[in-house]
């Protein structure tokens, strides 16, 4: 009796949460796509970002900023700061910029002294300027590579009139490399937020990076890194990285054992593979997992993308913009 | 200019060498009193129109060298590794000690390549002549070289920065060590760093 006391509640138990697992189960669980859903998602996610790109590349605001950017006359930090071949370093001095600047169709014109750096440009015919980029605060502070680093900004940029673009952002450096970072750019429909933390015990310590961007309540992107870190003479170097990126309705997880793997083997790309995983999802889908593999030539590597039928497809066929972001010239 | 030149002479005087009788021993040796990376050894290199360079071994902790670097009125220090099969430097590992990549091996035919791997990206070290006769002039003497060509990617980052060249042609010598560096930048200049002074092979 006692006996039987004690098993029903507990059969009752296990029942109840056998039928919970199994729910949770049919709900959670993913799958791995077939090569030909798998093709089909990466045809989903390039257009994702190219809807995402162009978008991004047409708001008035981004066209501003490309339009500041590339006037030679426009007294900015980035730009000016820019290595060129040939042309020897010259650090931004925020205090000699400061000014009001006006667009007169062909260059920026200083026109007055201020406390902060003024450009107005698209002038009406009224001579009203409808659009002014205000940079009001900025500091830098030398790391271990040209130019130095900012470690406070505030700008804000009006673009004929509408909402306007705000850029917060703070660092602090300590041993000549960035130690915290906290960027914010606030847009009139979408925020991106940046932040860093680096720590440091002897010669170990971590790296934790953090990326996200949002329309509203919608998460349009986000990546986050964890790194375990070393520190030598010239800086930091990775020894094991987790991340995990969501993108559109794609996420990638990822963990490289960076110290396990050897750059100078003959079979690079094994040891990479073997150290790292790095898979890529659509929902709670499997597409596939990235591998480091030779290409057609047999020459260079590059990065694939290995379906569940073991077969390999350059990751850059289907997303092409992932051969100018991996092979940036600066 | 100044950081190009650095960086060169950071790989190239941080490269110190080691005497040719040690060739003969299969260990490869990382004594500092048998080996070039020897506290005191100093090279001096300049290139057209910049200042001189001076680098000097202030440490050595079982092949592992630290060089103190002085350049237009700064100090730098370089790291890397001399042994008595070669050099190697920390550049591309960004100074992990667990990842030294050849910047020269002595017994190396030509053809023999290192390569330092990143992501998709590789930088590669290839031997592309080496003397069987004294045949390059240095101070007043002419000696044999090993030359080996250094291919950079473009966009590579170093030091938290792009690479300013595109390829170096290093010139070493067994007993000398470091000889010259010809660095072309990605527009295709040419600079020259010429070791001028060293006491290495005293």
């Amino acid at each position: 009796m006692l006996f039987l006391k004690i098993t029903i509640p507990l059969r009752g138990f296990f029942s109840a949460a056998g039928i919970v697992f199994l729910l949770l189960g049919a709900v959670s669980c993913g799958r791995t796509y077939r090569e030909d859903e798998a093709d089909r998602s990466m045809k989903v996610l390039n257009s994702d970002w190219v809807n995402f790109f162009s978008q991004a590349s047409e708001k008035p605001e981004m066209k501003a900023i490309a339009f500041l950017w590339d006037q030679p006359s426009a007294p900015l930090p980035f730009p000016k700061e820019k290595f060129t071949v040939g042309k020897v370093y010259q650090p931004y001095d925020f205090e000699a910029a400061k000014g009001i600047y006006v667009w007169d169709e062909q260059t920026f014109v200083r026109q007055a002294d201020t406390s902060v750096v003024i450009f107005r440009f698209e002038p009406d015919t009224g001579g009203v300027y409808r659009s002014a980029f205000i940079l009001s605060d900025f500091s830098v502070a030398p790391v271990g590579s040209r130019p130095d680093f900012p470690v406070e900004m505030a700008a804000m940029l009006q673009v004929n009139g509408a909402g306007p673009l705000t850029i917060n952002h703070q660092a602090t450096v300590e041993e000549h490399l960035p130690l915290h970072i906290t960027t914010e750019l606030r847009g009139p429909d979408y925020d991106l937020k940046l932040k860093l933390n680096r720590t440091r015990e002897q010669d170990a310590g971590t790296l934790r990076f953090t990326l996200r961007m949002d329309a509203g309540s919608q998460e349009i992107f986000s990546f986050d890194l964890d790194a375990a870190i070393g520190y030598s003479r010239q800086g930091y170097f990775f020894n094991q990285i987790y991340f995990d990126s969501r993108m559109f309705r794609h996420s990638v997880t990822g963990k490289i054992d960076y110290a396990q793997i050897d750059p100078t083997g003959a079979d690079y790309a094994g040891s990479f593979n073997r150290h790292s995983q790095i898979s890529l999802f659509e929902g709670r889908h499997k597409v596939g997992d990235i591998v480091l593999a030779k290409t057609a030539d047999g020459e260079l590597l590059d990065y694939f993308i290995r379906f569940s039928s073991g077969e390999e497809k350059l990751l850059s066929d289907y997303l092409p913009f992932l051969k100018k972001i991996l092979n940036l010239k600066y | 200019m100044k950081k190009y030149l650095i960086s060169a002479c950071v790989i190239l005087l941080g490269g110190v060498m080691f005497s040719c009788n040690l060739l003969d021993s299969d260990k490869e040796e990382t004594d500092p009193d048998q080996t070039l990376g020897k506290p005191g050894n100093y090279w001096k290199g300049t290139a057209t129109g910049y200042p001189e360079a001076t680098a000097t071994v202030s440490q050595n902790n079982d092949g592992n060298v630290v060089a103190s670097l002085s350049y237009g009125g700064n100090t730098y220090q370089v790291e890397g590794k001399v042994t008595s099969e070669g050099i190697y430097d920390y550049v591309y590992s960004n100074g992990d000690r667990k990842k030294p990549f050849p910047l020269v091996k002595f017994d190396a035919k030509v053809g023999d390549k290192w390569e330092f791997n990143i992501g998709n990206q590789k930088v590669v070290r290839e031997v592309v002549r080496k003397s069987t006769e004294d045949d390059t002039p240095y101070i007043f003497w002419m000696i044999k070289t090993i030359d080996v060509e250094e291919t950079i990617p473009a966009g590579l980052q170093v030091k938290g920065g792009p690479s300013q060249a595109s390829k170096i042609l290093w010139k070493f010598n067994h007993k000398f060590g470091f000889i010259s560096a010809t660095v072309t930048r990605p527009n295709g200049q040419q600079v020259t760093v010429r070791q001028t002074d060293t006491n290495a092979a005293d």
